[in-house]
């Protein structure tokens, strides 16, 4: 029986909802989805496929995202937030080498999960992820004309536990289903290996604004499977970036006895500066630095692109040794590797492309573009989850190890990095003190011997433990580490089988108290969101009906010819349809939900009978086709 | 944050060898391809299966590393949670502990020494220790390294570089023994493991004394592992500061 399905007004076509692929850089933000089989970056309405990763809170409590923001990055120094992605999942403590760079405030009193704190109001690095995810999914939203829900997002592969989970929190926040979280050099890999049947060993050399990453992969068959993966999450171009712009400033107060660190305009404007420059030098061999001074000087230098190296070549080399020990940990030699890829702004740097073709001695590929091909990998991943995409599974490890902390502040690793995900471990523990109800379990992440020098994730209490003598219990605790990298703990007594209750306190990261507190205020503050939203569901189901009734409308005069339908009824038919075309457009979906209450009103009885007709059709051609059999 | 899951549970059937699909209540074979004949549903692989019997291999030391990573990969291909994104919640938790076991079981079978280990808490018991210690022999060797290394962290800077060249020689020493204990085991006591099959029905004590020989073996390699990272990270750190 052909399938009846006829979405006139009300009736719902079941298909299965458009999962996009995000790119939440450091520096820029890039959403893309698959065409077909192709994975594209959805432009907004000027062209423009990249986001700058910058948000401004203005004194009214509106907010600008994107290119707009970066525009005010002089002007509105201290309410403009950028980099945000480097407070990810870090506490006050991580960020303080790089406090003094940034020009707006951290608050003091929040030491677990930084806040930003602008006009006295606190922001988490999540909200502020949410507005230029927001952003990504309203510019989806108008590019494919229909509601986005659901979204993969990339991580650098070096991300811990916190850091992966704050990006989750984000994209709640932001009013997307995080299907998954993927690493960045993964993901460039899955762009590079679509369309090519390829085999053998790919490293990704990663290096982005404020993050590197390594992977090495092994491609067979349509599995793409990590077989190690290092890092440095705090590693970046900009950090290039403000090397160059510290030596300016150096030169500055050289000549003027000043470096004007109290305008943080000024010195925002430096850096910016810094930043062009290093663009300009990787196809130029020298560029221009023009600067008017507050006081009225002008600073001008030409830069050679041997001086720019010679600053950036620590940066450089500092990512080297994480390529070493990636693969030392995959048991390869340089030579072992068959394909290199670039990814990351960064990676344009000549200087970088040398270091990395002596590394690996082969020519590293730069055929997609660097910037774009992690939000590209996204979508293929997002294809392969709502099964666009065939054929292909990615197989990725976690970065690094699990342990518990044990007597004395020792750990005890029981996942080691490099494990593939999912994947788990199963620890016994026991009380120390007779009728002891309750064992504290300390859960951390990282490679050193010492609790102390480990990252915490979480403090976790095993109660309803039942009284028995000391040593007796024996409480299995199952750490599972899940496709996302994301870490789940059950616990449950052995000789009475009871299940033991967690507690868990996150050492750093919202509560889910909190998360659902910023998504409300989220919704209270982005009224707009919700009416874009809704305006942009009433006009997709608006084209849907009309589409369909272009299809079905000639039957209504063969109806009429055979005296079950009158005139005026496809009269009104036509003309409902004729005002929805009309209000199609319109900003109120308000106005548009009406329009098409109207229609499937006036078309009801018309619907029925083209779904009659459709099963007459089906019923005799299936009599047919038997007495043909017969 | 962390959330606490639920493990799924298969409902044990009284003849043990089958369980009852968790989907529509057929009986399944606990030994069959993983998924319900009648409803087509994964099943949980079970937390107590042991990871020859998850990848389908027999308890043996002598493992074919490519037909291994063939097993994984089809076995990942089945029950991948990418593949059950829609599907229900305790189809999406078979499918993840599924993954999880398969993943443990590959780590843990591919190399031949974390595989020996694996066989050794299989025929002992999962709390089997495995004590790292020195090689008889080495014992004093050892001491004498571990007084120079101390001395050399202790000595200053500029007095380090002639206590170098003494290092670096026990340095070869150590891998030079830490890779004859590996020969050792992978090239003569390994190949001793798989005719002791139970169809070879093998004498409990021609087993004991194998068992413990790899375990002391093992025990060394460790041991001498730890003494190799801590005269490397020595030798290493020494030009920086």
């Amino acid at each position: 029986m052909p399938a009846l399905d006829l979405p006139i007004a009300g009736a719902h076509r079941h298909k299965q909802p458009r999962v996009v692929g995000i790119d939440l850089g450091t520096t820029n933000s890039l959403v893309a989805y698959m065409d077909g089989d192709t994975p594209r970056v959805i432009p907004d309405e000027d062209g423009r496929r990249l986001l700058p990763s910058v948000v401004c809170f203005h004194a009214d409590g509106s907010l600008t995202v994107g290119e707009a923001a970066k525009r005010r990055l002089t002007e509105n120094a201290a309410r403009t937030v950028y980099s945000v992605k480097r407070l990810m999942g870090r506490g006050l403590a991580d960020v303080e080498a790089e406090r003094c760079f940034l020009p707006y405030r951290l608050s003091e009193q929040h030491l677990d999960v930084v806040r930003i704190e602008i006009d006295g109001r606190l922001y988490s690095p999540p909200e502020v992820s949410a507005c230029i995810l927001k952003d990504l999914k309203r510019r989806a939203e108008a590019h494919l004309r229909e509601p986005i829900t659901q979204a993969v997002i990339t991580v650098p592969a070096y991300f811990n536990d916190s850091q992966r989970q704050a990006t989750r929190d984000a994209g709640r926040i932001a009013g997307l289903d995080v299907l998954r979280i993927v690493n960045e050099p993964t993901a460039a890999c899955l762009a590079y290996g679509l369309h090519r049947a390829r085999e053998g060993t790919v490293a990704v050399y990663d290096l982005g604004g404020g993050t590197f990453d390594i992977s090495i992969l092994k491609l067979q068959e349509g599995i793409f499977e990590v077989v190690a993966t290092n890092g440095d999450t705090h590693l970046g171009g900009d950090d290039m970036d403000r090397r160059l712009a510290g030596c300016v400033l150096n030169e500055i107060r050289a000549a003027e006895g000043t470096d004007f660190a109290d305008n943080p305009a000024f010195t925002e404007e430096v850096r910016i500066a810094a930043e062009i420059a290093k663009i300009t030098l990787t196809d130029a061999e020298e560029a221009e630095i023009h600067l008017e001074l507050p006081n009225g000087s002008l600073y001008y230098r030409t830069l050679l692109r041997e001086e720019f190296e010679e600053l950036a070549a620590p940066i450089v080399a500092q990512t080297l040794e994480p390529c070493r020990r990636a693969l030392a940990d995959a048991g390869l030699t340089p030579e072992e590797i068959n394909e290199v890829i670039l990814v990351g702004g960064a990676t344009r740097v000549p200087l970088v492309r040398r270091r990395v073709e002596e590394l690996f001695r082969k020519r590293p590929h730069s055929e997609l573009n660097p910037d774009e091909v992690v939000a590209l990998g996204a979508a293929v991943q997002a294809g392969i989850l709502s099964g666009q995409v065939q054929g292909m599974l990615l197989l990725d490890v976690n970065p690094l190890s699990l342990g518990i902390e044990t007597v004395g502040g020792a750990v005890e690793k029981i996942i080691p990095r490099n494990s593939t995900i999912p994947t788990g471990a199963r620890q016994r523990f026991t009380t120390a003190v007779d009728g002891q109800i309750s064992v504290d379990i300390h859960v951390l992440q990282g490679e050193r011997e010492l609790a102390k020098d480990n990252r915490s994730l979480a403090r976790f209490q095993l109660r309803g433990i039942p009284p028995m003598p000391a040593g007796l219990p024996i409480i299995e605790v199952t750490f599972l580490i899940d496709e996302n990298g994301l870490l789940t703990v059950t616990a449950r007594e052995v000789r009475t089988s009871t299940e033991a209750h967690i507690e868990v306190k996150p050492s750093y990261g919202l509560t889910d108290a909190e998360v659902e507190r910023m998504i409300l205020e989220s919704f209270e503050h982005a009224e707009e969101d919700v009416r874009v939203r809704q305006r942009v569901e009433a006009q997709t189901e608006a084209d849907q009906v009309l589409a369909q009734a272009e299809k079905v409308l000639p039957l209504a005069a063969e109806f009429i010819a055979q005296g079950e339908m009158m005139e005026e009824e496809r009269e009104r038919i036509v003309q409902a349809l004729e005002a929805l075309r009309n209000v199609r457009q319109a900003e109120d979906a308000a106005v548009i939900r009406a329009t098409l209450d109207e229609v499937e009103a006036v078309s009801r009885r018309f619907a029925e009978r083209v779904l009659n007709h459709a099963v007459r059709e089906a019923i005799a051609g299936k009599t047919l086709m038997e007495a043909a059999r017969e | 944050m962390m959330d606490v899951v639920t493990e799924a549970k298969a409902v044990r059937v009284p003849s043990r060898r089958m369980w009852r699909c968790w989907a529509c209540a057929e009986e399944v074979a606990a030994t069959g391809e993983g998924t319900c004949p009648r409803c087509g549903k994964i099943q949980p692989l079970g937390a107590e299966t042991d990871y020859f019997t998850a990848l389908g291999l027999p308890r043996r030391m002598a493992i074919d590393r490519a037909d291994l990573e063939r097993r994984w990969h089809a076995l990942s291909r089945r029950f991948h949670p990418d593949f059950y994104r829609t599907g229900e919640p305790r189809e999406r938790i078979v499918a993840l502990e599924n993954t999880a076991l398969l993943n443990r079981a590959y780590r843990a079978l591919r190399d031949p020494i974390a595989r020996a280990e694996y066989l050794v808490r299989l025929e002992e018991g999962a709390g089997t220790e495995i004590p790292s210690q020195p090689p008889q022999e080495l014992f004093e060797e050892i001491l004498e390294i571990q007084e120079l290394l101390m001395d050399y962290r202790a000595a200053a800077p500029d007095e380090r570089d002639a206590r170098r060249p003494q290092l670096e020689a026990r340095r070869q020493e150590i891998r030079r023994e830490y890779e004859r204990v590996e020969r050792y085991l992978t090239q003569d006591l390994f190949p001793r493991w798989d005719p002791l099959s139970p169809e070879a029905a093998p004498s409990p004590t021609e087993k004991a004394v194998l068992l413990a020989e790899i375990k002391e073996a093992i025990g060394n390699r460790a041991y001498l592992r730890r003494v190799l990272n801590g005269l490397e990270e020595a030798l290493s750190a020494s030009g920086v500061d």
